[in-house]
C-alpha cells in the first residue's frame, strides 16, 4: 500500500487552505474596486456636499419614532443593521439617504417633543436629503450595489445585463429597504408584485389551463430570477428545458429515443404562463402534431372509430411524446411505448 | 511539516487580524433595536365542496380540514428568526424558516405541497364488432390526483468581517399519486388504445455546494451540483394483449442522474464597465437505457456606461449538447411475441451547438424619454447525421438521418420606447423584426421566416382617483414553404390586449374592473397519408382558438377594525380548426378540433379585528368549469375557510 495518493490529496488540501487564508488576510482584496467610477451616479448619490451626518440618533429616535413602520422596519435586516448587536456591519439611515444635518436644520428638541405630544410627525427638509424619486434607476441601484456586489448567492451576477436593470428597474422598486427579513419579498407576495408591471401575465394566468399560481402553490420566482441569468426571460435556470425539468424532472432525459431537438425548448409545443388548451400546449391536438408529421392512413373506408383513433389526440398512443428508452414494435423510436 | 505548520498559523493570523481589529471597532452610533418579537397566527377550518369534473378545483386540496397559518419573528439579536407557514391541509402548505447569525451563519428551509387533480379523459367509445381499432379504459370510474411537494434547506457561511462564502443546498422534490396513463397496444397488429390507473411516487434529489468569494476587481464563484430522479414505485408498466399470451413493458420512467460544475467570475457592479462571465460544464445519464449526454455552456456579459444618459451592452451566450446513445438496443420487456426479435439500430443523436450575441443601446434622451435599441444574432448548428442512410432493423429498416436542418440563422432588431408625458401618463413600446435564414432545402417546419411583433402600453391617471392601463400587443409570423410532404405556407397571429381602470371612492373603497382578450390564429398546411401510403397536403388549414376574461374586484375598509374584499370573473375561451376532407376521412372530430369552454369564479373576504390582538377573517371561493362540447368536464368547486387570529 503506498502512501503517494494521500500524500497529494493533503498537498491539495493544504495549497487550497493557504490560497483561502492568503485571500482572506490581504485586506486590500476586501475592498471594492469599480472599473472606473461612475461619477455622476456617485454625485447623485452622495447627497449634499455641504451637510454633515448626524447620525441615527437624529433620524430614528428623534422623528420617526412612532412612523407606521418602525416596526417592520426593526425587524427587518436594515433595522437590525442599525444596532451593533446583530453582529452585521452597521449600516444606518444616512448611509443611504445621505448626510442629513441640513434637514434637520433649525429643529429642536422640543419642538420636536412638542410635535410628538400632538401625535404629528416633524417635518424634516427631506429634500436636502437624496431624492430617490428623482434620481435614475440605475443610480438607486447604485445604492445597494455598493455593498452587495458582493453578494453571497452571486444571484447579481447577471444583473447588469439584465433585461430590469437595461429597463429602468431599481432594487426598490422589488425590495421594500425597510422591510423583510434578509430583506428578501415573501414568496407569497412576489406574485402580485410582478403583476404589478406584468399585468398581461396576470391574464394568462386565468386562462383554463395554467400553472398554479394564481392559486399560491407556486411562484413566479420558481422560473424566474429577476436580477437576470443566462437563458432569456430572466428565467432561473440556464436553458428552458432546465427551467421546465426543476420540477417536471421526469422529462428531462436522455433518452435513447428524443424528440428531436425540440425537447430542447418545451416552447415549441407548449405556452407557460397559461392557454385555452389542455396543458399548455400552444395549439391543440392533432392540428399541433400535424404541421410536422403527417396523418396516419385515412379513406374514405374510414370507420368513426377508426378516425377517432388514427386522427385524434396523438398523445393518447404516442404517449412518451417527450422521450422513451423503448423501442416501439416496429423498432423505431415512435413514442408509443 | 514543522514548516508548513508554522506556514498555516501565519496565514490564520493575517486572516484572524481584520475580524480582530472590527470587533474592536466602537459602533458610532449605536441603535437600541425595538421590537424583537411579533407574531399573527391563525387557527380555523376549511370546508370543501366540489362535484363534477376537479378542473374547477384543479390546483385546490378536495378534503375539508383543519387551516391555520402562523408568522412569527423573534430577533434576539445576534439571533434572528423568522417562520412562515400556510397550512390549508396537510396535502396543501407552505412553510419557510430563516434563521441568521450575525452575519456568518444564514440558513434557510422551505416546505410545501399542493394537489394537481386531473381530468379522466376519455379514449371514446369502443364498437365491440370490430377486432380493430380498440378502445379499452381498464379504470373507467378513477379519479386522478397527484400531490407534489418540495423541500429545500440552504445554509450559508461566511468567514468574519470578510466576504468569503461557503454555500450548501439540499432539494427533495416529491410527485405522487396517481395518474391516467394512457398507452399504445401495439403487439397484436391491431390500433388499440388503453388507458389505466398508474400509481407514480417520482423523488427528485438534488445537492449543491458553492463556494465564493470577493478579490478586489473581482468575484469569483464555484459549484458543483448533483441531480437524480427516481420513479419509486411503478417504474415501468407491464400489461397483456387481450386474448393473447403476449405480455409488455411500456411507458418506462427512466432513473436518471446528473452533475454539472458551473464557474462565475465578475467584475463590480459599481463601475462605468461591468463584466460577468460563466462556464458550466456537466453530464447527464439514463441509468436504463446508458444513453448519456454531456453539456457545456458560456455566458458573458460587458456593460459600458459612457455616460449617465448612455448604457451599451453586449450578452454572448454558448450552448452545446453533445448526446451519446448505445448503437443497439433490444426489444426488452416484451414475452411472447417473435416478429421483433433480435437487435434494433437506433440512430444518433442529435448534437447542437447554439451561439447567440446580442448589442443593446439603452439612451435617455431627455429626463422623460428613454429609448432601447437591440440586435441579436443566434446560430443553431445541428449534427443530423445527413450521410447515414438507413438502420437495419428486424422489421425493415428505417432512416438514420434526422429532417431537421443543419443550420438556422436567426437575426432579431428590436427598438422600444419610454415616454413620460406628463407625471400621470406613461408609454412603453417595443416593435421588433426578427428573420430566420432557412435553408432553401429545409426540412424542418419549427421556424418562421418572419416574426413581426409590436407591444404597447400606456398608463394614465387622469384623476387622482382613478388610475387606468392599456395594453397590447401582436405577433405575426410567416414561413414561405414549409417543407414535404407539409409543402405550403404557414401563418400565425397571436394578439393581446388588456384594459384595466382602478377607482378609488374615497379613501376607504377601490374597485378595478379589468378585461383582457388573447387570440391565437394560425394557417398551415397540414399532411395526409391516404390508402396507397401516398401523402396529400391540404394547404391553408385554419386554426383559432380565442379567450375573452372579464373580472373585477374591490377592497372596501369598512372600519378601522372591518374589512371587506371581493372579485369575481368569467372567462370564454373557444377555438376551432377546420379541414376541407381533401382526403377522404380527414374531417376532424368535433370534440377534438373545437373548444368551448367558459370558466367563472367569485370570492370575497371579510376580516374583523375584534381588538388590537383578535381577529377573525372568513373566506369563500366559488369555481365552475362549463365545458359546452364535453360535459364530463363541467364541475363546480366551493371553498370556504374561518380562522381566528391573534397577534403578539
Amino acid at each position: 500500500m503506498t502512501m503517494e495518493p494521500y500524500r497529494k490529496t493533503s498537498r491539495w488540501m493544504i495549497l487550497a487552505l493557504m490560497s483561502v487564508f492568503v485571500f482572506v488576510g490581504c485586506a486590500t482584496l476586501k475592498e471594492s474596486k469599480p472599473i472606473f467610477l461612475n461619477k455622476e451616479y456617485e454625485k447623485m448619490i452622495a447627497g449634499r456636499l455641504d451637510a454633515d451626518y448626524v447620525g441615527t440618533d437624529n433620524c430614528l429616535r428623534a422623528c420617526h419614532f412612532h412612523d407606521a413602520r418602525r416596526r417592520n422596519f426593526d425587524l427587518s435586516t436594515m433595522g437590525a443593521q442599525l444596532s451593533r448587536e446583530s453582529g452585521m456591519p452597521i449600516v444606518n439611515c444616512e448611509s443611504c439617504h445621505g448626510p442629513g444635518s441640513l434637514a434637520i436644520e433649525g429643529l429642536t428638541p422640543e419642538k420636536v417633543a412638542k410635535d410628538a405630544a400632538a401625535g404629528r410627525q416633524t417635518a424634516c427638509d427631506y429634500k436636502t436629503l437624496v431624492d430617490m424619486k428623482k434620481i435614475p434607476a440605475q443610480a438607486k441601484s447604485l445604492i445597494c450595489l455598493k455593498c452587495h456586489t458582493a453578494n453571497a448567492t452571486f444571484n447579481l451576477h447577471n444583473w447588469n445585463a439584465s433585461t430590469h436593470n437595461l429597463s429602468d428597474v431599481s432594487c426598490s422598486d422589488c425590495h421594500n429597504i425597510h422591510a423583510g427579513h434578509n430583506l428578501k419579498v415573501k414568496p407569497r407576495e412576489m406574485t402580485d408584485l410582478c403583476y404589478k408591471c406584468h399585468p398581461d401575465i396576470r391574464a394568462s394566468f386565468s386562462l383554463p389551463s395554467h400553472h398554479p399560481v394564481p392559486e399560491k402553490k407556486i411562484f413566479c420566482t420558481d422560473c424566474h430570477d429577476a436580477h437576470g441569468g443566462m437563458a432569456p426571460k430572466n428565467l432561473r435556470k440556464d436553458t428552458v428545458k432546465e427551467a421546465c425539468t426543476q420540477c417536471h424532472a421526469e422529462k428531462e432525459g436522455p433518452f435513447l429515443y428524443e424528440h428531436a431537438d425540440l425537447t430542447e425548448d418545451c416552447r415549441a409545443c407548449h405556452t407557460p404562463h397559461g392557454s385555452v388548451n389542455r396543458s399548455l400546449l400552444n395549439q391543440r391536438q392533432p392540428f399541433l402534431c400535424l404541421q410536422c408529421h403527417p396523418t396516419h392512413q385515412l379513406s374514405s373506408a374510414t370507420t368513426a372509430e377508426e378516425k377517432r383513433t388514427l386522427y385524434t389526440r396523438c398523445t393518447d398512443c404516442h404517449s412518451t411524446i417527450h422521450g422513451t428508452d423503448l423501442p416501439s414494435p416496429s423498432g423505431r423510436g415512435t413514442f408509443v411505448r | 511539516m514543522k514548516k508548513l505548520i508554522v506556514l498555516i498559523i501565519m496565514c490564520l493570523a493575517i486572516a484572524a487580524s481584520p475580524a480582530i481589529a472590527q470587533e474592536k471597532q466602537p459602533a458610532a452610533d449605536a441603535y437600541q433595536l425595538g421590537a424583537v418579537f411579533d407574531s399573527d397566527i391563525h387557527l380555523g377550518y376549511r370546508w370543501v365542496g366540489q362535484h363534477g369534473s376537479p378542473k374547477s378545483g384543479e390546483y385546490e386540496d378536495l378534503h375539508s380540514s383543519v387551516a391555520g397559518q402562523a408568522i412569527i419573528e423573534w430577533d434576539p439579536l445576534p439571533h434572528r428568526f423568522l417562520l412562515e407557514t400556510y397550512n390549508d391541509s396537510s396535502r396543501d402548505y407552505f412553510s419557510e424558516m430563516d434563521y441568521s447569525y450575525s452575519d456568518v451563519v444564514m440558513l434557510n428551509m422551505l416546505t410545501r405541497k399542493f394537489s394537481h387533480n386531473f381530468d379522466h379523459l376519455s379514449l371514446g367509445a369502443d364498437d365491440p364488432a370490430t377486432q380493430t381499432p380498440r378502445i379499452t379504459d381498464l379504470s373507467p370510474n378513477d379519479r386522478y390526483t397527484t400531490e407534489t411537494g418540495m423541500t429545500r434547506a440552504q445554509i450559508r457561511f461566511k468567514l468574519p468581517d470578510y466576504p468569503f462564502h461557503i454555500y450548501l443546498e439540499a432539494k427533495n422534490q416529491d410527485k405522487h399519486g396517481d395518474i391516467q396513463q394512457r398507452f399504445y397496444e401495439a403487439f397484436s397488429g391491431g390500433f388499440n388504445k388503453m388507458s389505466r390507473t398508474r400509481e407514480i411516487d417520482w423523488e427528485t434529489n438534488e445537492a449543491r455546494a458553492t463556494v465564493n468569494s470577493h478579490l478586489g476587481p473581482l468575484e469569483i464563484e464555484y459549484s458543483h451540483a448533483i441531480k437524480k430522479f427516481e420513479d419509486t414505485k411503478s417504474k415501468v408498466m407491464t400489461d397483456t394483449v387481450v386474448g393473447s399470451p403476449t405480455t409488455f413493458d411500456h411507458n418506462l420512467v427512466p432513473t436518471l442522474e446528473s452533475s454539472s460544475d458551473s464557474i462565475k467570475v465578475h467584475t463590480s457592479h459599481t463601475g462605468r464597465i461591468a463584466a460577468a462571465a460563466t462556464y458550466v460544464n456537466g453530464e447527464k445519464e439514463n441509468k436504463d437505457s446508458n444513453t448519456k449526454s454531456t453539456f457545456w455552456n458560456a455566458a458573458g456579459d460587458l456593460t459600458l456606461i459612457p455616460w449617465k444618459e448612455l448604457t451599451v451592452s453586449f450578452k454572448y451566450r454558448h450552448f452545446d449538447v453533445n448526446e451519446d446513445t448505445p448503437d443497439f438496443a433490444t426489444l426488452s420487456g416484451v414475452t411472447g411475441y417473435v416478429a421483433g426479435a433480435g437487435d434494433y439500430a437506433v440512430r444518433n443523436a442529435i448534437n447542437y451547438h447554439r451561439d447567440l450575441v446580442s448589442g443593446l443601446v439603452r439612451f435617455r434622451a431627455t429626463e422623460n424619454l428613454t429609448v432601447r435599441a437591440e440586435y441579436v444574432w443566434e446560430s443553431q448548428l445541428r449534427d443530423v447525421w445527413p450521410g447515414y442512410d438507413s438502420l437495419t432493423t428486424p422489421l425493415g429498416t428505417t432512416t438514420a438521418y434526422w429532417t431537421e436542418d443543419e443550420r438556422v440563422v436567426k437575426g432579431t432588431a428590436r427598438l422600444g420606447a419610454t415616454y413620460r408625458f406628463t407625471s400621470r401618463f406613461l408609454f412603453r413600446g417595443d416593435v421588433s423584426h426578427q428573420t430566420a435564414d432557412i435553408p432553401a432545402n429545409s426540412t424542418d417546419n419549427t421556424y418562421f421566416n418572419t416574426t413581426d411583433q409590436a407591444r404597447a402600453s400606456l398608463t394614465w391617471n387622469p384623476k387622482p382617483w382613478v388610475s387606468m392601463l392599456l395594453s397590447g400587443g401582436t405577433i405575426q409570423e410567416k414561413r414561405d414553404q414549409l417543407a414535404a410532404p407539409q409543402a405550403g405556407e404557414k401563418t400565425a397571429e397571436r394578439d393581446r390586449a388588456l384594459a384595466s381602470v382602478t377607482f378609488l371612492l374615497g379613501r376607504k373603497t377601490s374597485i378595478t374592473p379589468s378585461y383582457a382578450y388573447f387570440r391565437n390564429a394560425v394557417t398551415s398546411a397540414v399532411a395526409y397519408t391516404d390508402a396507397t401510403g401516398g401523402t396529400t397536403a391540404e394547404t391553408g388549414v385554419p386554426y383559432a382558438d380565442e379567450a375573452h376574461l372579464v373580472s373585477i374586484s374591490m377592497t372596501h375598509a369598512v372600519t378601522d377594525m372591518l374589512s371587506v374584499t371581493a372579485e369575481a370573473g368569467r372567462s370564454w375561451s373557444r377555438g376551432n380548426w377546420i379541414t376541407s376532407e381533401i382526403v377522404p376521412g380527414s374531417i376532424g372530430i368535433p370534440q377534438l378540433t373545437n373548444l368551448k369552454v367558459v370558466e367563472t369564479y367569485a370570492g370575497g373576504e371579510v376580516q374583523v379585528d375584534y381588538t388590537k390582538n383578535l381577529g377573525t377573517e372568513f373566506r369563500y371561493q366559488v369555481r365552475k368549469t362549463d365545458d359546452i362540447l364535453d360535459n364530463a368536464q363541467d364541475g363546480t368547486t366551493q371553498i370556504a375557510l374561518a380562522t381566528l387570529s391573534w397577534k403578539w
